[in-house]
């Protein structure tokens, strides 16, 4: 109690002589839960302990699988994941080239290059309990240079984003969450929009988008890089139902998230992009010269 | 006693272990509706014996140098209040909900709990059965502000499976009893 009261008297005081003294109850408001974040966080990292414990049992069962795996069916994955990896290769070439001439093409237009963000692989190591809450703990931390805001992928789409971080564990609220919302487009005509859970782990919605908007069933959502939290590109989903009622202005529209919600396994934790900005001399180019 | 004391704390442990534990992505949804309040269970285990665990540990975190029951009853809210904020962190619920539910039930369990005492297991399931009941009232009420999250049937649910898994806790309490007794 006593260090409890000394956290939230401190930051108070701190806060205090940072803000005009008008502003001094929200200030302290705001010490005040800035000091539980920073109780909430070391405790967080006395939970690890007993996620690990109730991951066990998977753990035990993956590794007696691997060592009772005969020789037969290792040799088979193996020669499934060296096609898979000469496919990925195959791709990998001509990603650079596009990545050439796409920096070429905005250098020419003068806009910024975003490079992408650090990758980090980790584990999923616990679910929430409570089913109506969509995330995910994950065994990397402030430790491995994770931080609150950076996103969550995995092999298929954008999974979601960290919310709470510890030095060795950290929590990931899904897309499929009430809470979280997605600033996406269209692939194919590029349109934005905003994509919101539900609470369901196969259906996200499209928020207010005019009847006009041209989005079809079928049409790829990615995400547009707006807001700064999601690097650009990653797939959401497919959108798998559009309807437009008379009585609304706006589309009903769901989408079939294109990640693995459900599933455990590893995922790609990737830090914000970080925007280069070029030189004055490319950015004076003029692309209606040429037009005129 | 002492091994009475142990007993309790690895309790308390294992029954923090199941409330985070995931079933395998191939098992239905539903299934996770019905999970039972295994550290709300494991509480109530703990309040109702704590006379009994007059061992070196509970001398010196409750009863040092208290002069009543009074002393006493205060130190174990204030305890089981702090092991609500860690659950809290736990379980991802806002913080404070489960420090709130775990103080007001000991002090239920510890206000009457000479008439408690007297209960046989079924008035015992059913006092299971009402306190998981409004306790979870109170937690989706406080996800409902404060997360956005919808109303479901689980307060029901959760009260009923919690229900049938008492007389297992009750039987390890019983255990606990004789071996407190006992020393």
């Amino acid at each position: 109690m006593i260090s409890l009261g000394l956290i939230w008297a401190g930051g108070g005081s701190e806060k205090a002589s940072q803000n005009s003294p008008l502003l001094l109850p929200t200030g302290t408001d705001r010490s005040v839960a800035s000091g539980l974040k920073g109780v909430r966080q070391s405790m967080l990292l006395l939970t690890g302990p007993v996620y690990f414990l109730a991951q066990t049992p998977y753990a035990l069962a993956s590794s007696v699988s691997d060592i009772t795996s005969d020789r037969q069916s290792l040799l088979q994955q193996r020669d499934q994941l060296n096609a898979q990896l000469l496919g990925m290769k195959e791709e990998l070439l001509r990603l650079r080239f596009l990545q050439a001439e796409n920096t070429r093409l905005r250098q020419l237009l003068g806009s910024k290059v975003q490079l992408p963000g650090q990758a980090t692989i980790a584990e999923i190591i616990g679910v929430p309990p409570d089913p109506q809450r969509a995330a995910v703990i994950l065994d990397k931390g402030t430790a491995d240079g994770i931080a609150v805001g950076y996103a969550v992928v995995d092999a298929s789409g954008l999974l979601g984003q960290i919310t709470d971080v510890s030095a060795n564990t950290s929590w990931a609220l899904l897309v499929s969450d009430r809470n979280h919302a997605t600033p996406a487009r269209i692939n194919r005509t590029g349109v934005r929009m905003i994509v919101g859970g539900i609470g369901s782990s196969d259906r996200l919605v499209v928020e207010d988008l005019p009847v006009s908007t041209d989005l079809r069933q079928g049409d790829l959502i990615e995400t547009s890089g707006l807001g700064g939290r999601f690097p650009v590109g990653y797939p959401v989903g497919l959108v798998s139902s559009v309807e437009s009622t008379e009585s609304s202005p706006y589309l009903q529209a769901s989408i079939a998230p294109s990640a693995a919600l459900l599933k455990v396994g590893h995922v790609l934790i990737i830090s914000p992009p970080s925007a280069d900005t070029l030189a004055p001399a490319v950015q004076s180019v003029d692309v209606n010269e040429g037009e005129s | 006693m002492r091994s009475g004391g142990q007993g309790m704390t690895v309790l308390i442990l294992l029954s923090m272990v199941f409330s985070v534990f995931h079933l395998p992505d191939s098992f239905a949804d539903w299934i996770s509706y019905w999970r039972p309040q295994w550290l709300l269970l494991a509480l109530v285990l703990w309040v109702q014996l704590v006379p009994h665990f007059r061992g070196a540990l509970f001398r010196n975190l409750f009863a040092k140098r208290a002069t009543d029951e009074g002393t006493t009853t205060r130190r174990v809210l204030f305890a089981v209040w702090l092991l609500g904020f860690y659950a809290d962190v736990l379980l991802g619920d806002p913080f404070g909900v489960n420090g709130a539910i775990f103080a007001a039930i000991a002090f239920y369990l510890l206000r009457f709990r000479d008439r408690l005492h007297l209960q046989t297991l079924s008035q015992q399931m059913i006092m299971v059965f009402m306190m998981v009941f409004v306790s979870e009232i109170f937690r989706s009420y406080v996800h409902n502000t404060v997360l956005h999250q919808a109303w479901d049937l689980q307060p029901l649910t959760l009260a009923v499976s919690s229900t049938l898994i008492w007389p297992l806790y009750h039987w390890i309490g019983q255990r606990f009893r004789g071996t407190a007794l006992r020393n």
